[in-house]
């Protein structure tokens, strides 16, 4: 069984007021009884004494003004039982050769009570004598005085012990549950607080109105929690700003990388390099491109690439397709990877359509304006490639295989705003397709392959 | 012979009569007693019991207070002899005895006679037993008629 700090404190509490009130029940009266019996004895006996002497005085001196006012002294005292003076008779042998003493009372106060000269005290009389001894009379005076004085002064003294003791027991009561209360709340108050804390309240404060140890610890947990508060608000700004930078870092990750890829790479710190069996690489190319670019200024044709490119960017991804790269005015995209899907030729075509349509509009704008537009090139492959990344700097998510170089011998093969594609994607598309066969045309590296011309779907 | 043996003893017991009465002058004891309340006359018996405490008051109302020598003087040891009855340790146990039982104040005890006169004189209701008081300062109280008891 667990006991609360409140019931620890009261059973404390109690345990010492009980202990005080059976000390003042029990020890007190008994002590107090003790010394009360003491002093009776003490005062009996001195008036024994006083008596005797006056006695003394009076058959020595015939002076009796001693004993008389002794004697009225004693007279006076309501707990006199009586007083006598004991004369030891001498009684002599037959030869009077020896002699005994025997005790007679020679007289006694009230005269109406027969003293016995041996007596002694019992519970209803304490019986006190002084010896003394004159030329003309040798004895004690016996001095009794009734014990009821003590009785009553006994049973006053257990009354007031009782009373004093339910007082002692009642007030200790009411201390222990002030006190319990006083240091039981404010912890209950704390726990219940500490909870609340726990559980992610960092609005909880406890009053503390006591300047003592536990007000102490509430000012002391107020202040905890208030720092909980504001390191909390630190860490959700910063955190918030985490979020930030990493939305702000994951763009510009997937800017970089496929979204499964950059996904990889930050789960596992590394991207494995992958084969697809089938994929379509698109390659585009600006014909004339280093003529034309010498006779522009770098920012004009920066942002010329950045306008068309940008076109494509948004061309393509509608369309489902991956960028690779850029290199120079060449620009590669792939379709089917980096998430394997069946509809990728055709995709990479809708988005070869699509680009040729855009910068057929961009010339004839550019045209207008006696600008020089660029003639894009397209060319479009399908095959099997591996993916990955390589390097441990600067990212880059790249293809590789023969698919490569055959789309971007497409590309090269191609005419000016004219798709040019392999005879393995036209086999796949000429169902859906307009296309036109060019017939074998020989390229670098790989000899003379089929090629077709994509005008548009039919 | 005979005659002058006669007239010794007849000498003899004249001597002894006359050391008789003299002796016997010695012993007459006197009571004197206060001015106020206490009476110029009393009987032999009526001093008897005023001296042994059975009569505590005055008829005025003033209390009887009894001045005696020691008994261990002479003239103590003829009053308690005389007028009591008793011997000296005889007297004082008797009155110890009464003062035990606050029957009477006990009498004031003195060791020179102008100790109790003065002590008389001075004390109202006082009775005291001297001898050859100074007449012309005490007041004599007659006893039977009597200076001398």
């Amino acid at each position: 069984m667990t006991l609360t700090v409140q019931s620890k404190i009261m059973l404390t509490v109690l345990s010492v007021v009980l202990l005080f009130a059976l000390f003042i029940i029990f020890y007190y009266p008994a002590r107090q009884e003790s010394l009360l019996l003491e002093n009776y004895n003490t005062e009996v006996e001195n008036y024994a004494n006083t008596v005797a002497l006056g006695v003394k005085i009076a058959l020595t001196e015939e002076n009796f003004e001693g004993v008389e006012m002794a004697l009225n002294y004693v007279r006076d005292d309501a707990r006199l039982q009586f007083v006598s003076i004991v004369q030891n008779d001498s009684i002599w042998n037959s030869e009077h050769t020896d002699y005994s003493t025997s005790p007679t009372v020679f007289m006694t106060y009230p005269d109406s009570i027969e003293v016995n000269p041996n007596a002694v005290s019992n519970e209803d009389f304490i019986i006190k004598s002084t010896d003394f001894s004159t030329p003309i009379m040798s004895g004690k005076i016996m001095l009794s005085f009734s014990t009821d004085e003590i009785v009553k002064g006994r049973r006053q003294i257990r009354t007031a012990s009782a009373i004093a003791s339910f007082v002692v027991f009642v007030i200790g009561l009411l201390i222990g549950y002030w006190l319990a209360k006083n240091i039981s709340m404010p912890v209950l108050a704390l726990r219940d607080a500490a909870n609340k804390v726990g559980m992610g309240d960092l609005t909880q404060s406890v009053k503390h109105r006591s300047g003592d140890e536990i007000g102490e610890l509430g000012v002391a947990f107020n202040k905890m929690v208030q720092d909980l508060s504001h390191a909390r608000k630190e860490i959700d700004h910063r955190a918030q700003q985490l979020t930030v930078a990493k939305q702000k870092s994951d763009k510009l990750l997937l800017n970089i990388l496929p979204s499964e890829t950059a996904e990889e790479l930050k789960i596992t710190g590394e991207a494995k390099a992958k084969y697809y069996d089938s994929v379509t690489v698109l390659f585009t190319d600006f014909k004339d491109f280093t003529p034309i670019s010498e006779k522009m200024s770098a920012n004009k044709l920066v942002t010329e690439l950045h306008h068309c490119f940008s076109k494509f960017d948004h061309i393509i991804q509608k369309h489902n397709i991956e960028k690779i790269k850029t290199i120079g005015d060449a620009y590669m995209c792939v379709g089917g990877l980096p998430i394997l899907n069946q509809t990728h030729p055709f995709d990479a075509v809708n988005a070869a359509l699509e680009i040729r349509d855009c910068m057929l509009e961009y010339r004839e704008a550019k045209l207008a304006i006696g600008e020089i537009g660029f003639d894009v090139r397209i060319g479009i492959h399908t095959g099997p490639v591996v993916a990955g990344i390589v390097g441990i700097n600067k990212f880059a998510y790249d293809i590789w295989g023969s698919t490569v170089n055959t789309a971007s011998r497409c590309e090269e093969a191609s005419k000016p705003n004219e798709i040019n594609i392999s005879a393995s994607l036209y086999e796949i598309i000429k169902d859906q397709y307009d296309c036109v066969q060019r017939g074998k045309i020989a390229v670098k590296g790989l000899g003379e392959i089929s090629m077709y011309f994509v005008k548009g779907a039919k | 012979m005979k005659q002058t043996i006669f007239k010794y003893i007849l000498t003899l017991m004249i001597g002894l009569l006359w050391a008789s009465s003299v002796n016997a002058q010695d012993d007459q004891l006197v009571v004197i007693g206060n001015p106020e309340s206490v009476p110029s006359e009393l009987d032999l018996q009526q001093l008897r019991s005023i001296l042994k405490g059975e009569k505590l008051r005055w008829n005025d109302g003033s209390q009887v207070v009894i001045a005696l020598m020691k008994t261990n003087t002479t003239i103590g040891n003829h009053t308690s002899k005389r007028l009591y009855n008793m011997t000296g340790n005889e007297l004082n146990k008797y009155f110890l005895a009464l003062v035990f039982q606050g029957k009477v104040k006990a009498p004031t005890f003195f060791n020179s006679t102008d100790e109790l006169a003065t002590y008389v004189s001075q004390t109202p209701g006082a009775i005291g037993v001297l001898q050859n008081p100074n007449e012309k300062v005490l007041k004599i109280i007659l006893v039977d008629g009597k200076k001398q008891i």
